[in-house]
């Protein structure tokens, strides 16, 4: 091969590049021609395309060579590579696996101060972080006595908002190594290196550091290194100040020099921290002054001026050049520049804490907190005051909270007095506070959801399908509003085991809040810990505990959905409390309820058969229990759907169960849902409307039931309604987004529109595991339709190698129609016997059907495509505005027979246009 | 000095592209950053197999070191052409020095069996890449970018025929095309290094 390459790669520079040029657009051509035939083919085409030219062919043939290990080549970006890599360094040079009783995990990070290491005390039973002390910092005995004496005093603290630092230990090799408590989350850096934070979220960080300082300082001592990569945020909401203590190993009159040196010196020790740290120095430390408390309150004023404007307020080229602007430059015009939205108090405050001289400064922690705390408290009586104006153009009609709306039943005159009140005050605090809108305002206007999986707090593995089961409930009993959009159970189970904060989780998933907690069960009763997460600030804005009797589980879930509905300001449907109160339930029946809800996810055949004992179990204990039997009758219906298909008795018991729910609880969502699918089959001849029917009473339900809307896409789709079919797939998109389903049906709705190049991009956007073959035809038919016949062919062969049962003949029928149109009419006729042979039994023929229509029209058959055509719509496609405008139909538009098929689709199309 | 914001990132990336070489040193850090958290990210994971939440935590990384969006560029496929260059710089040169580390014996021996789920992957060799990358250029340049540009600046495929002006079907086509091309220059340069 090496010779040849010469040929293209080697000669006089210009003439080399034109040669090159030349042979390597034929090289490219002939690739991309070689690679849409099949591998036998190959070798036959390129020896015919480059006949005399040996080189060219073996440069195409070395290529293709490759084509196997191409599929996986470089798809992870580089990013992902190189963190594997330095992960994969981490792991390795991770010190000695066990320290005392320490054992350790994996690596946290590195600072300047040293590696950190999240570790389990095997004694205690408790992860703990480990970080390793640079020996530089701890070659000097006296001051790491009095950084351990300082850590005692810290620790002595217990202060919420302090790490807390355990132990001080050493190593066999001589180490030292901090032993404190293990934060989980992210640092204040990390957090706003995302993106910028809002006002009150700043301030409540601002409150938390305050109120750990002024709890230190209290006991004299000095934290001397406040900034953003030493606090940590919890996804709770709480903030931790770490390395209390630690800047004593550094103190001025070590022999390192003075500290701006020592710190300069760790910098240089691990780049990449670059710097961040003196940017937080005081004017004092700079100058390598004696320091006392009010060094950190600087700190923390430059940290709270970051916070609001996302810059420092004193920078510079290098690290002398910081340190001359914190020592003799005012910083920029402040909030009123860089962060309008900030009240005028609050640029007092931040000028406040920074001011050069530190007696002119806060003198204590305390004040400032003092200060900070007034502040929060007007500006959230700001923000209440503001949710209580009435709706004006740019302000959200669902700010409004429950308690207005409270209010406006009992009394107009009583709102009118209130409205002038409250509107008197809020003109004063809005003049006095606000400069521009209110940022706290929004904390409320919560329109969307997810309910992450609850926690199994009992430890025990065998409970997991009651925090499962009661996840889903809550899912359940939350998402019957159409006030509030909730992520389905699919989309939030994905991070059952996930590691990110719920914060993360809510921004992945596009929602404004998440609900987190756990959820244990001891023997008849059952306590749950909720709390509610604003997803922009990742502010905590509720949390609550219940503890209940196990019978009482479903007051418990009602109490949660009114504690919610109260906190978010939510209007809710009327029918939602049943008028006899909310029944006990019968403790056994509801945990086998849990356990067949926990095994219908699965769906595979044995997880499908347990949810089905289960369930039986349930109504056997409690008949009464309505949304037992509306699981049964799903659990049924997917038996039926996926592992008894036609199967008459079961068919009956689905039935059954789908009346004994409804009769015992008319609003069961699930019953209608269940019923709909029962409905739409092959032997009922697809009856659109009535599923349509069944499936809109399960969504006026329950909104956020995205299978209802997929089922309801299903049948849009099926009869023409193509807007609707859209509307409705995208709707269950933005309950789950990796709803692949969905996305399939909007291809597939696109194709039948003859949009086959949008159709082509949703289709091969869905991720290949799910259901190739289902997704696979769809791409073959806007291939074919686009023009792309040989990508089309290969696709099906391909599909047909991994499907070799084609059920109903579908991937045989697309070829059917290739054939056809190629004129090759003997192989259509072949292809169309062989398409009809597999779909015998087969009920949703349908499709296949249409296809078969589609190869005789463009074999100019108008008798028999007729024919075909007729079948397909008396089999349930009546899909009119797919026969009036696809091409492949053309032959017939002049054919009497078709056009008399075509006005009586007309007809039942409009009669459908009435009900969707 | 410090960590740069958003808007002094596109500066940066302005300034790098008109061959300001310093520009890039205050943004290596925010790269390190993003890759420190990753590794942890990849660390911390008790069990393998969580593709899905690793693509979108590798597509958050991206999006916050290239925030075009906030960043007021007048030319935003010239921004998504820089910031892949910058990526690919940063990172051979991350790859680099963890070879020269390794070769100086310095460093201690990275065992792979103990890390469960990282394979040593053939395009892990960042290096060996950047090299078969910069001789495709030689043949054609497009292609070399359509792999830079996809690869080291994870831009998808639309926005990498927004850069180029071509439709999505020929970076496709270039994509594939390249990507045996490298293979098959990778796979040279391992004989001949032997």
């Amino acid at each position: 091969m090496g010779d040849e390459l010469k040929l293209f790669y080697s000669s006089s520079p210009i003439t080399h590049h034109l040669f090159m040029n030349e042979q390597w657009q034929q090289v490219e051509r002939l690739y991309h021609a070689a690679r849409e035939r099949s591998a036998e083919e190959r070798a036959a085409f390129l020896t015919e395309a480059c006949v005399g030219d040996e080189a060219l062919r073996q440069e195409v043939e070395s290529l293709l060579q490759y084509e196997d290990q191409a599929e996986n080549f470089i798809d992870s970006p580089a990013l992902e590579v190189a963190a594997k890599m330095m992960a994969a360094k981490l792991s390795a040079t991770a010190p000695i696996a066990l320290i005392n009783q320490y054992k350790i995990i994996s690596a946290l990070g590195a600072g300047g101060m040293g590696e950190v290491f999240l570790a389990q005390d095997t004694r205690l039973n408790r992860k703990v972080a480990l970080k390793f002390l640079p020996e530089l910092f701890t070659k000097d005995k006296l001051h790491l006595r009095r950084f351990e004496q300082e850590a005692r005093a810290v620790a002595a603290l217990s202060h919420p908002n302090v790490c807390t630092i355990h132990e001080v230990i050493e190593t066999e090799e001589g180490r030292h190594c901090i032993v404190m408590e293990y934060v989980d989350g992210e640092t204040l850096r990390q957090r706003l290196l995302e993106k910028p934070m809002q006002v009150a979220e700043a301030l409540d960080a601002a409150i938390q550091v305050a109120s750990a300082l002024s709890a230190a300082h209290a006991v004299g001592i000095i934290h001397r290194d406040i900034k953003p990569e030493n606090i940590m945020l919890r996804p709770d909401g709480y903030l931790k100040i770490l390395d209390f203590g630690l800047a004593k190993l550094i103190e001025k009159d070590s022999d390192l020099g003075t500290e701006a040196e020592t710190k300069a010196l760790e910098l240089k020790t691990s780049p990449g921290i670059l710097m961040g740290t003196v940017a937080y120095m005081s004017p004092e430390q700079a100058r390598g002054l004696a320091l006392d408390a009010r060094t950190d309150i600087w700190s923390l004023g430059v940290v709270l001026y970051e916070m609001l404007t996302g810059q420092k307020p004193f920078e510079g080229q290098t690290p002398t050049d910081v340190i001359i602007s914190i020592a003799e430059r005012e910083p920029s015009p402040l909030l009123t520049s860089r962060a309008p939205e900030a009240p005028s108090e609050l640029e007092r405050i931040v000028t406040k804490a920074i001011a050069k001289d530190r007696d002119t400064r806060y003198q204590t922690a305390a004040e400032l907190l003092n200060d900070l705390r007034n502040l929060r408290r007007e500006l959230e009586i700001g923000a209440e005051v503001q949710r209580y104006k009435p709706a004006t153009p740019e302000s959200d009609g669902k700010a409004i909270t429950s308690v207005f709306s409270k209010w406006l039943r009992r009394s107009r005159a009583l709102v009118i007095a209130a409205l002038v009140g409250t509107l008197i005050i809020a003109g004063l605090l809005y003049a006095r506070f606000w400069r521009r809108n209110p940022a706290p305002a929004q904390l409320t206007a919560i329109k969307s959801l997810a309910v992450l999986p609850l926690r199994n707090a009992s430890g025990d593995a065998a409970q997991d399908y009651f925090a499962e089961g009661m996840t889903d409930a809550l899912i359940n009993n939350l998402a019957k509003t159409d006030a509030l959009r909730v992520m389905s159970r699919v989309s939030v189970m994905r991070y059952k085991d996930a590691r990110s904060s719920p914060s993360e989780i809510g921004r992945e998933l596009k929602v404004d809040a998440v609900l987190a907690g756990s959820v244990m069960r001891t023997d008849d009763r059952v306590r749950a810990t909720l709390e509610l997460i604003h997803v922009p600030t990742g502010r905590n804005l509720w949390r609550a505990d219940y503890d209940r009797d196990l019978r009482d589980i479903l007051t418990l879930q009602a109490q949660v959905r009114r504690d919610l509905v109260e906190k978010i300001g939510l209007k809710t449907l009327p029918r939602q409390e049943p008028p006899n109160g909310v029944p006990l339930v019968n403790a056994e029946a509801y945990d086998e309820y849990l356990r067949g809800r926990f095994y219908l996810y699965r769906q595979t055949r044995q997880d499908n058969a347990a949810a089905i004992a289960a369930l039986e179990r349930a109504v056997a204990k409690d008949p009464n229990f309505a949304a037992a039997h509306a699981q049964l009758a799903q659990a049924y219906v997917w038996k039926l759907f996926l592992f008894a298909p036609g199967e008459k008795q079961l068919e009956e018991k689905a039935f059954v169960a789908v009346e004994k729910a409804l009769a015992l609880d008319p609003d069961s969502a699930d019953a209608y849902l269940a019923r709909g699918r029962l409905l739409w089959t092959p032997a009922n001849h697809f009856p659109h409307d009535r599923a349509i029917k069944e499936y809109r009473q399960a969504l006026a339900l329950n909104p956020n039931l995205d299978e209802a809307r997929n089922q309801l896409a299903l049948v849009y789709c099926h009869i023409g309604a193509f807007a609707e079919a859209l509307r409705e797939s995208q709707l269950a998109l933005t309950t789950d987004p990796n709803n692949n389903l969905a996305e399939f049906r909007i291809g597939q709705t696109l194709n039948f529109q003859g949009g086959y190049d949008e159709a082509l991009s949703v289709l091969r956007a869905i991720p290949q595991g799910a259901n190739p073959a289902l997704v696979g035809h769809q791409i073959a038919w806007a291939l074919f339709n686009l023009g792309k016949k040989e990508e089309a062919s290969a696709l099906l062969e391909q599909l047909l190698k991994n499907n070799p049962e084609d059920a109903g003949g579908l991937f045989t029928s697309i070829q059917a129609v290739l054939a056809a149109s190629a004129g090759q009419e003997r192989v259509a006729e072949n292809k169309i016997k062989l398409a009809i042979e597999k779909g015998k039994g087969f009920g949703h023929f349908h499709h296949t059907a249409y296809h078969i229509a589609c190869a005789y029209a463009l074999m100019n058959k108008p008798e028999q495509a007729v024919k075909w055509l007729e079948k397909t719509a008396d089999d349930g496609f009546p899909c009119f505005p797919l026969f009036e405008t696809d091409t492949n139909l053309n032959n017939l538009r002049q054919d009497a027979g078709f056009v008399t098929f075509l006005a009586k689709q007309k007809q039942q199309w409009e009669y459908y246009k009435t009900i969707v | 000095m410090s960590q740069p914001t958003p808007n002094e990132i596109s500066q940066l990336l302005v300034a790098w592209g008109g061959g300001d070489e310093s520009a890039l040193d205050r943004l290596m850090p925010l790269v390190y950053g993003e890759l420190r958290r990753l590794a942890h990210r990849y660390m911390s994971q008790e069990r393998p197999g969580h593709t899905l939440q690793t693509t979108a935590l590798v597509n958050e990384a991206y999006l916050r070191l290239v925030k075009w969006r906030e960043a007021r560029w007048q030319n935003r496929a010239h921004f998504f052409a820089v910031s892949a260059q910058m990526m690919r710089r940063i990172l051979v040169d991350f790859a680099r020095d963890k070879q020269s580390l390794k070769r100086g014996g310095h460093a201690l021996e990275v065992s792979l069996s103990q890390v469960s789920d990282f394979t040593v992957e053939r395009d892990a060799d960042l290096v060996a890449l950047d090299e078969a990358l910069t001789a495709l250029a030689e043949v054609d340049r497009r292609k070399s970018k359509v792999v830079e540009m996809r690869f080291f600046g994870g831009l998808s495929v639309k926005e990498v025929a927004e850069v180029l002006k071509v439709s999505e079907e020929t970076v496709l086509r270039d994509w594939r095309l390249a990507k045996v091309w490298l293979l098959r220059e990778l796979d040279k340069s391992v004989t001949s290094d032997e």
